[in-house]
């Protein structure tokens, strides 16, 4: 375990200071998506089919163009691009046939909303439908209909390897000593097959975008995207133009991103449309129905663990076969993928490992990024089967686990990379002792632990400039997207602390691809470390020009300087002056300090195939109560421990770890999508599709670990993504503890556990 | 069919001349530029259109635009004329943290207003349930209850 | 299905019972506009396309929620649920339907929905029509000819459905005061703890003295087309004493006797099995706040 001295007190580092946005967001002011207007605004709707499978045989859309105020109507043929970041197979809107019902088919832009929706209702397309392919399962097997027939032609990252001729887009495996061998010497060989469900992001802020084409033909988007550079790169890609005919434009907040609000979604049809409208900027909200299911959705996974032990408690081999179903279009699939096969076999020593991933295409709506990328799907079964084989070996689940847990200086079973920064054995401990592990508990109440780590996307770059004014303020300029998690206010104290400049004199700008420089992207946890780093050297770059104007003036070398609460002042001594007077000092008639900072990790391969610069653990734990008359699960508590490296904001930290909890707590008990025959979503409504609502939420106990980083920002990594995988297996292994019942497949209903309680007790 | 309705926003009286399809909620953004109400699912079911029409907490997106004559209707944007006269409520949702993206905020601290309107000294699980009619995906609703609980705690040590 | 904004219709504002009686009688397609929140989502998912909105909250003396000196509840179809469920009277003397109108919706719905447009909505899952049945509630209707009165337990035809003529109008819900004796439960079963619309709801009134019931009436929700006694539970509890026995044979009896459908929310053979914990519960409610009033 590292353990951490705090040799320097922070001034704003480490503070719960309160978050800058939260005035804005408190008084109504704060600029989302949708509140962004112009004089011009001609208004989107799109036009989706109704078929999960099928070839468009014609589309007339002449009746919609004779209708007054309309000004535009696309189909496929009028932006015939085709975009994805692993692999290029999505067209902006249908072409030759549709793969989802809820695709994009056509679309109009109009004068008003009103008349859009009427014009939508005027195109008439003639399908003819084709076998449908919804079982991920069946879609792996050889007969199955191809879903991409072209998949051998399509332009994919280094890393995505697509199998010509199948549904299979990508395949990746881990191998580590020898797996044969490892169950052969095994006491006890185990395995069991999960399901993890598909599921939604239900983001409260509806998808939106704002497109518009100049006279020039360069496109301008406003698009509350967690990732505006990548964005850029993925139009430009899929459009064959180069960067400087796009600008991605972030409004100043996001209603919630989840990973959903990434790649290429709306902003496909809207940009389609703005092509068309003589140079009048397009908006298109999704409504509610549309979000849920024409965004996003979770990968479904088919996950089957095999593992092996020793009498003495110690695992010995893990093998893992991971299916994703990625539904009609690859998305971010192979990386999820990819990801879910690097944590495959769970955060523990094994010297044996194999790790096989999948990621298959189906009729479902398409499947991408969800915080936690992979690893929700990945971590139920293989944090399940701990519990069994505990279970079964009379071992206690925690004592199992801290036996075999990475600790400082472990070797990743998956990468064979040596860990540095683990704070596991920590969380494991302290939200196992925050629940009261091992105090008897009354019958139908039950606890359950599971664990995790996770890599971030390695390596990724992001920069940032600091503008220092004449008046001594400081502008950070970076394009970081507040997606909801605070990256403004983590930004601000790490310019605060480095500069000594007060948080209150410091501004961070939104992303705007014209002004603020390459951010990988908002995601994989990795803003804080990332792009705190990167602040970090802008802010010292700033500092030094200062210092350098600064020394001759005070008559010391820049060595013998600090900055503290605005000022540079001698080291021990008394004489100071203002960042202002520095600068006015030198520069009379008035000036700007930029600095400027760009954090690239110094490892080898492409994104994403490299080791992880930074990995974050973590442990939950929940009490809770099974009703056996009913089934319904009463989540009493859930205590979880995250190792953030340092919590730059603690509040915040907890802030992150109590929303993450629930989010889990919903796809562990209420949130199924149901599709009707025809691959219809049944319920795109939050009336049938149920997240948690306060009254379901439990206590939460929040528990921060800081196992520092050498190379995070003040020792920081990330936490977003981890709040949220441990929690439905958690819950899982604490119905098994109350009931004796093992849930194989999420979620674990109140219907589903009341029948598999009937069941057994018949 | 249009329709002329008087009603006060916010303390300022309005006139406006209405399609009888729209709802209070379009009516609101799209009509007098007060987006700090937000649309996000526009079937009454996530709270985040919620405002106080008639003192009472509502989801605007289900109030017809055509049945607001004679009706007082308050937004978010009026809670705190300045940034020095914050609601106790929003200084609670700030100092506790219990922001995050902040698109369920405004709705929530509308419904938590009138909440504690109703019942100015709520038990927890009387605030949890009161405010089931926000969804939120961010905060896991700690914070935010504890927030509302202390402002009500305030609003009740100011009136004494 | 797409999702959008309303339709086009017309809209009316009666300001008194006749004028929207009148304009009811001579329009097709009306809809009655109350609290509104299932109409305007109705609307929003083209499940009701009305020609004609007919707004009838400018009426005055429609939403009285009054108790009458024989101890009898007036309540005007357009009280709000939230008058219901935060009047102090209602909830000592009908308990039940005071739980019932604080289980429906959210706040923000309980604010602005009517106990009247709850029962003409006639939703098999209608908060209010169990405990109001239980009850033995009749409903007052106003229409072109006189009024009428209807037993509430046949007010309800199918799935949003009502004996209603197109130009009638619900006005007023009376409940007789409950007999010396009179103990009861409402329960609602769904998923989450707030927000649903519930797998099974059931209302509970019987008398008890000592344990032994004397008049009963089960009202199950959401598994038959609409709110419906459970007759043959009730026959099998009537005069008997609530032991686990006898709880248990009606239950099972009202899990025989409805008919409930599978949908997106729960599965027929779950709801049947719902049907029996529920009932069973309802009268360990009843029973508890029985010894609950004598403890008192």
């Amino acid at each position: 375990m590292t353990v951490t001295l705090e040799i320097k007190k922070y001034t704003a580092v480490g503070k719960s200071i309160q978050r800058v946005d939260a005035l804005e967001k408190v008084t109504g002011r704060a600029i989302y998506g949708d509140d962004i207007r112009f004089p011009d605004l001609l208004y989107g709707k799109v036009l989706r089919s109704p078929y999960a499978h099928a070839r468009i045989k014609s589309i007339d859309t002449s009746e919609a163009e004779r209708v007054p105020g309309v000004k535009a109507v696309v189909t496929g043929k009028d932006a015939p691009f085709r975009g994805g970041e692993a692999i290029r197979d999505q067209p902006f809107l249908a072409v030759g046939k549709v793969r989802f019902a809820g695709e994009a088919v056509a679309a109009v832009a109009a004068e008003t909303e009103k008349i859009a929706e009427h014009a939508t209702g005027l195109i008439r397309v003639e399908y003819e439908q084709l076998p449908t392919l919804f079982d991920v399962l069946e879609a792996m097997k050889p007969e199955a209909p191809r879903i991409h027939e072209e998949l051998h032609t399509y332009a994919h990252m280094p890393i995505v390897n697509p199998i010509p001729n199948t549904n299979i887009c990508a395949k990746f495996e881990f191998n580590q000593g020898d797996i044969e061998k490892g169950f052969k010497q095994a006491d006890h060989v185990f395995e069991e097959t999960f399901t993890f469900p598909t599921g939604h992001h239900c983001q409260i802020e509806p998808f939106m975008a704002i497109a518009q084409a100049d006279i020039s033909g360069r496109i301008t988007i406003w698009v509350p995207n967690d990732a505006p550079h990548r964005l850029r790169k993925d139009l430009a890609d899929a459009m064959g133009v180069p960067f400087e005919r796009l600008r991605v434009i972030s409004p100043p907040y996001m209603g919630g991103g989840f990973g959903g609000k990434g790649g290429l979604k709306v902003e496909m049809v809207c940009i389609a449309l703005a092509m068309h409208t003589d140079y009048r900027p397009v908006k298109i909200v999704l409504t509610r129905e549309e979000t849920f299911t024409s965004s996003l959705m979770k990968h479904q996974a088919v996950v089957t663990v095999k593992t092996g032990v020793k009498k003495d408690g110690t695992i010995i081999a893990s093998q893992s076969k991971l299916i994703y179903n990625t539904g009609a279009y690859a998305e971010k699939g192979p990386t999820v993928t990819l990801h879910g096969c690097e944590s495959g076999v769970g955060p523990y020593r094994i010297p044996n490992v194999k790790v096989e991933g999948f990621t298959v295409y189906t009729n479902r709506p398409v499947a991408g990024a969800l915080r936690g990328y992979g690893l929700p799907q990945s971590s139920f079964a293989h944090e399940s089967l701990m519990d069994m084989i505990a279970a079964k070996m009379g071992w206690d689940p925690v004592e199992f686990r801290l036996k075999n847990a990475l600790e400082e200086g472990s070797i990743n079973p998956t990468r064979g990379d040596v860990l540095t920064s683990v704070g596991l054995k920590e969380c494991i401990l302290k939200a196992a002792k925050a629940i009261e592990w091992g105090k008897p508990r009354p019958p139908n109440r039950g606890v359950g632990i599971a664990c995790e780590y996770k890599a971030t996307k390695t390596p990724s770059g992001s920069a940032a400039f600091i503008k220092v004014e004449n008046d001594g303020g400081v502008s950070v300029i970076t394009s970081a997207v507040e997606v909801g998690q605070g990256i403004k206010t983590i930004l601000t104290q790490i310019a605060s602390e480095e500069l000594g400049v007060p948080v209150e004199r410091i501004t961070v700008t939104s992303p705007d691809t014209d002004y603020t420089p390459f951010d990988a992207s908002t995601t994989a946890s990795r803003a804080t470390f990332h792009m705190g780093n990167a602040v970090r050297l802008a802010t010292k770059d700033a500092k030094e020009q200062i210092f350098a104007l600064a020394a001759p003036m005070l008559g010391v070398s820049p060595e013998e300087l600090e900055a503290v609460n605005g000022d540079v002042r001698v080291k021990g001594g008394s004489k100071k002056m203002t960042i202002a007077e520095v600068i006015r000092g030198k520069y009379r008639a008035g000036h700007t300090i930029l600095g400027r900072g760009s954090y690239y990790p110094e490892i080898q391969g492409t994104m994403f195939s490299a080791r992880s610069i930074f990995y974050m653990y973590g442990a939950q734990a929940v009490d809770l109560e099974v009703d056996p008359e009913t089934g319904k699960i009463r989540v009493i508590k859930i205590a979880a421990a995250h190792d953030v490296g340092k919590a730059i904001n603690p509040k915040a930290c907890e802030g992150q770890i109590e929303g993450g909890v629930v989010q889990g707590m919903g796809t562990a008990v209420f949130e199924e999508v149901k599709f009707d025959t025809s691959g219809n979503m049944l319920n795109p409504n939050f009336r049938d599709y149920r997240i948690p609502t306060a009254s379901d939420a439990p206590e939460i106990v929040p528990i921060i670990v800081e196992a520092t980083h050498d190379e995070g920002p003040f020792g920081a990594k990330g936490i977003g993504e981890m709040t949220l995988v441990s929690t439905p297996t958690a819950i899982a292994n604490a119905v098994y503890n109350a009931t004796g019942i093992r849930i194989k497949e999420l979620p674990v209903t109140q219907e589903k556990l009341f029948n598999s309680l009937k069941d057994r007790n018949a | 069919m249009k329709r002329v309705v008087r009603f006060r926003v916010n303390g300022e009286q309005k006139t406006a001349h209405v399609e009888v399809t729209k709802t209070l909620l379009d009516v609101l953004r799209e009509d007098m530029f007060l987006t700090g109400t937000k649309r996000g699912c526009d079937s009454g079911e996530c709270g985040a259109c919620t405002v106080l029409l008639n003192g009472q907490a509502v989801h605007s997106c289900l109030v017809l635009a055509a049945e607001l004559d004679g009706k007082d209707v308050l937004t978010i944007e009026a809670l705190s004329k300045d940034r020095r006269e914050l609601h106790p409520l929003q200084k609670a949702f700030i100092e506790k943290g219990a922001v995050q993206c902040g698109f369920c905020t405004p709705g929530l601290i509308m419904t938590a207003k009138a909440l504690l309107d109703e019942n100015p000294n709520p038990t927890e699980e009387e605030v949890r349930y009161g405010v089931s009619g926000n969804l939120c995906r961010c905060t896991g609703y700690s914070k935010i209850v504890e927030a509302i609980l202390t402002a009500g705690e305030e609003i009740r040590r100011c009136n004494k | 299905m797409v999702m959008a904004g309303l339709q086009g219709f017309e809209y009316a504002e009666p300001t008194t019972l006749e004028e929207a009686i009148d304009t009811l009688a001579n329009s097709e397609g009306a809809r009655i506009l109350a609290g509104g929140t299932d109409l305007v989502l109705g609307m929003r998912e083209r499940k009701f396309e009305p020609r004609i909105v007919v707004n009838i909250k400018r009426i005055p003396g429609l939403d009285r929620v009054q108790i009458g000196e024989h101890g009898d509840l007036r309540i005007g179809a357009l009280a709000t649920i939230n008058a219901i469920d935060s009047s102090e009277r209602v909830r000592t003397a009908f308990p039940i339907l005071a739980t019932a109108a604080h289980s429906l919706g959210s706040y923000q719905i309980r604010n602005r929905a009517t106990v009247g447009g709850n029962l003409c909505n006639a939703s098999p899952a209608a908060d209010t029509a169990p405990p109001l049945v239980a009850l033995g509630a009749v409903v007052k209707i106003a229409g072109p000819r006189e009024d009428r009165i209807v037993k509430l337990e046949d007010f309800f035809v199918g799935p949003g459905k009502t004996v209603l003529s197109k130009s009638e109008i619900l006005v007023e819900i009376v409940v007789p005061g409950t007999p010396e004796g009179s103990y009861g439960a409402y329960l609602k079963h769904g998923p989450r703890n707030a927000m649903d619309i519930a797998t099974v709801n059931a209302a509970l009134m019987c008398t008890l003295s000592g344990h032994r019931c004397g008049d009963a009436r089960i009202v199950l929700g959401s598994v038959a087309p609409t709110p419906m006694r459970a007759r043959k539970a009730e026959e099998a509890i009537r005069g008997k004493p609530v032991d686990e026995d006898t709880v248990r044979k009606a239950a099972e009896l009202a899990s025989e006797e409805c008919s409930p459908i599978s949908d997106v929310r729960a599965s027929a053979e779950y709801r049947r099995a719902m049907v029996k914990a529920v009932v069973r519960r309802l009268f360990r409610n009843a029973l508890q706040s029985k010894s609950a009033k004598r403890e008192a």
